[in-house]
């Protein structure tokens, strides 16, 4: 199998990556943009390629149009390509991606990991019933797909994706039942002293009072400091219960769709062994990076919500920065050049931390939510693992997460912790008061996905220097 | 396996050419270009796993290639991830047990 050779491997095709290939290009370096999704565009312009009609998009995805094709002309695309190993070997990283059925690979003197982010997950009784997703999965479908739940549709956490999901299902004459906002009340207290210097900052902010305006408009009923909430159904989901101060409530509904923020998609930073650290903001781990998006591994930069939470509109500014760094690395400009060209970049990101740190402080996720209440709520769902066996462990002093991983198989299933990591960290550090740091993340190990066996043969086949670990067994 | 079908079929806003996949022996009409989940969420059926721990059904939960709910058998190749899959003419999808 040839390997094709580039100076950077970009991997995301969201505005991190988008914007990171065309500065790249500019500052003359080859490089190869790789996504798993079949178009480009990322978490926030899914589906952007194959948007009918750009005119109704409304400004913000008109441009993405814009970075999408500039990106298609400056690097060469893989889409539908994960990323399943990165491998060093000697000045270069050998990335295989799965495209289908098969195993390729590639390679390149420099990483830029744009993955971007996850949605947190919040665990509560019900919450596997089919009808059941992530506010953000059922955005994504409208985005991708074009299709829109049946309704009545409940949705609740908490967070700004929550309202634009909503207005964006009203929009369509998707029923809205309820939202259930699970901000806690003190936020609003503590978020205050930021408001001013947030305001003018980003558009979040401004965007956000203008979705809430529009749900009160519509009448849609907001339920405030809700707790308890549990799915109810048998094949699929029928209806949700809930408290909202000292009522219960029971609504019918055909889907529940949740989200209580995002944390920084940290699984190829981990399978390249960069340095995380706990974040006590959003909360959660991020990786160590400067403010280049360089990280505490040589050649590997990171940029994007995946380097930390920082939101669609500063994404872009960050793939420019760190592109620029590989750049300069790779001895393709000088640095002095490099700091001219991303001068512009830097001052609009200092100015959209302001509205960042308003928002984390606002929409900080109460306990309630990120520690599943009820003993019989599973915390991971491949391996279905209750909260409760968690606890018991924790009760035995087995708290370290890779531990309790290979005692429980919590976070052994294919989604490799993605899912349940979060909710199993937080369960043990409520249950025996450690901190982050002593309860850890769980190891990430390759391949990011299962890769058929067929692939792997007909890989190695091709490929002399087979890496064994490649056959997924045990594991999966 | 008995199908639990009930699941409030999604609609689609676009019309869109359509192509024939096949669900555990049904044929189905989709939009070309969507994704395997999609497309069974059109359709009313859960895509998903069933889970090897209890049988329970599960369904699609994240859409964005990360909980792996929507691993199924597709052309015969199990744990591919139905909301990363996008449908091609004559595709045949089957529920795995995983
Ligand atoms: C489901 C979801 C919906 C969101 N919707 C919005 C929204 O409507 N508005 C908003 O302002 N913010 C939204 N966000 C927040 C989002 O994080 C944005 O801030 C923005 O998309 C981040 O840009 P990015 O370039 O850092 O990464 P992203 O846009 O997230 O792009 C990362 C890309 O990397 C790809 N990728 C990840 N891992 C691999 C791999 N191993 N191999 C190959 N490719 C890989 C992903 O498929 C994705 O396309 C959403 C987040 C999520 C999770
Ligand atoms: S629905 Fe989560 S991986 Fe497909």
């Amino acid at each position: 199998m040839s390997t094709d050779r580039f100076d950077l491997a970009i991997i995301g095709g969201g505005p991190a990556g988008l914007a990171a290939a065309s500065m790249a290009f500019a500052c003359g370096l080859n490089s190869v943009l790789i996504d798993e999704n079949p178009g480009l565009g990322g978490r926030v312009f899914h589906g952007i390629e194959t948007e009918r009609d750009v005119s109704i998009l409304g400004t913000d995805r008109i441009a993405a149009t814009t970075l999408a094709r500039d990106a298609r002309e400056a690097a060469t695309v893989l889409s539908g390509h994960s990323v399943v190993d990165i491998v060093r070997d000697h000045e270069h990283f050998q990335i295989k991606t799965l495209h289908g059925n098969e195993l390729r690979s590639a390679s390149a003197r420099r990483l830029l990991i744009a993955t971007g982010a996850r949605e947190r997950s919040m665990a509560f009784p019900g919450w596997t019933l089919p009808g059941v997703m992530t506010a953000g999965g059922v955005q994504t479908l409208l985005k991708g797909a074009r299709l829109v739940p049946a309704g009545p549709v409940v949705l609740a956490g908490s967070g700004p994706l929550l309202l634009l999901v909503a207005v964006q299902l009203l929009r369509h004459d998707v029923p809205v039942a309820a939202i259930l906002d699970t901000t806690p009340i003190a936020n609003i207290r503590r978020a205050m002293p930021r408001l001013a210097g947030a305001l003018w900052s980003g558009s979040v902010l401004r965007r956000g009072v203008g979705l809430l305006a529009s749900l009160l408009w519509q009448r849609v009923p907001i339920y405030r400091g809700v707790n308890t909430i549990a799915a109810q159904g048998d094949g699929s989901i029928r209806a949700v219960t809930f408290k909202a101060g000292k009522r219960t409530h029971r609504l019918d509904c055909a889907l529940l769709a949740t989200h209580v923020g995002i944390l920084p998609d940290i699984q190829l930073a981990g399978l390249v062994d960069c340095q995380l650290r706990w974040d006590a903001s959003i909360p959660g781990w991020t990786p160590v990076t400067d403010r280049n998006g360089k990280t505490s591994q040589d050649g590997v930069f990171i940029a994007g919500d995946a380097a930390g939470i920082g939101g669609a509109e500063a994404a872009p500014h960050r793939g420019r920065i760190a592109a620029t760094a590989a750049a300069v690395e790779l001895g393709a400009i000088a640095p002095d050049e490099g700091d001219r060209l991303v001068t512009l970049d830097r001052k609009k990101l200092r100015r959209l931390n302001r509205e960042r740190a308003f928002l984390d402080t606002l929409f900080f996720p109460s306990p309630d939510v990120r520690v599943p209440q009820d003993d019989a709520v599973l915390v991971c769902r491949c391996e279905a693992v209750s909260a409760g066996c968690l606890r018991a462990l924790a009760a035995a002093d087995v708290a370290e997460i890779n531990h309790v991983k290979s005692i429980s198989r919590c976070g052994m299933g294919a989604c490799q912790g993605r899912v349940c990591g979060p909710l199993a960290e937080e369960t043990l550090k409520d249950a025996t008061g450690r901190s982050a740091e002593a309860v850890g993340t769980f190891r990430v190990r390759p391949p990011l996905k299962p890769v058929p066996i067929g692939a792997y043969a007909a890989f190695a086949s091709d490929d002399p220097p087979a890496e064994a670990r490649f056959l997924y067994t045990a594991d999966w | 396996m008995p199908l639990e079908l009930d699941l409030p079929p999604f609609r689609c806003l676009e019309s869109r050419p359509e192509v024939s996949i096949s669900f555990e022996g049904r044929d189905l009409r989709v939009p070309e270009g969507i994704s395997v989940a999609a497309a069974l969420l059109l359709h009313g059926l859960p895509p998903g796993r069933r889970s090897a721990i209890g049988g329970a059904q599960r369904c699609a939960y994240c859409l964005i290639g990360q909980c792996f709910e929507c691993t199924m058998t597709i052309d015969g190749v199990p744990y591919r991830q139905a909301c990363m899959t996008t449908v091609e003419a004559g595709m045949t999808v089957e529920r795995q047990v995983g």
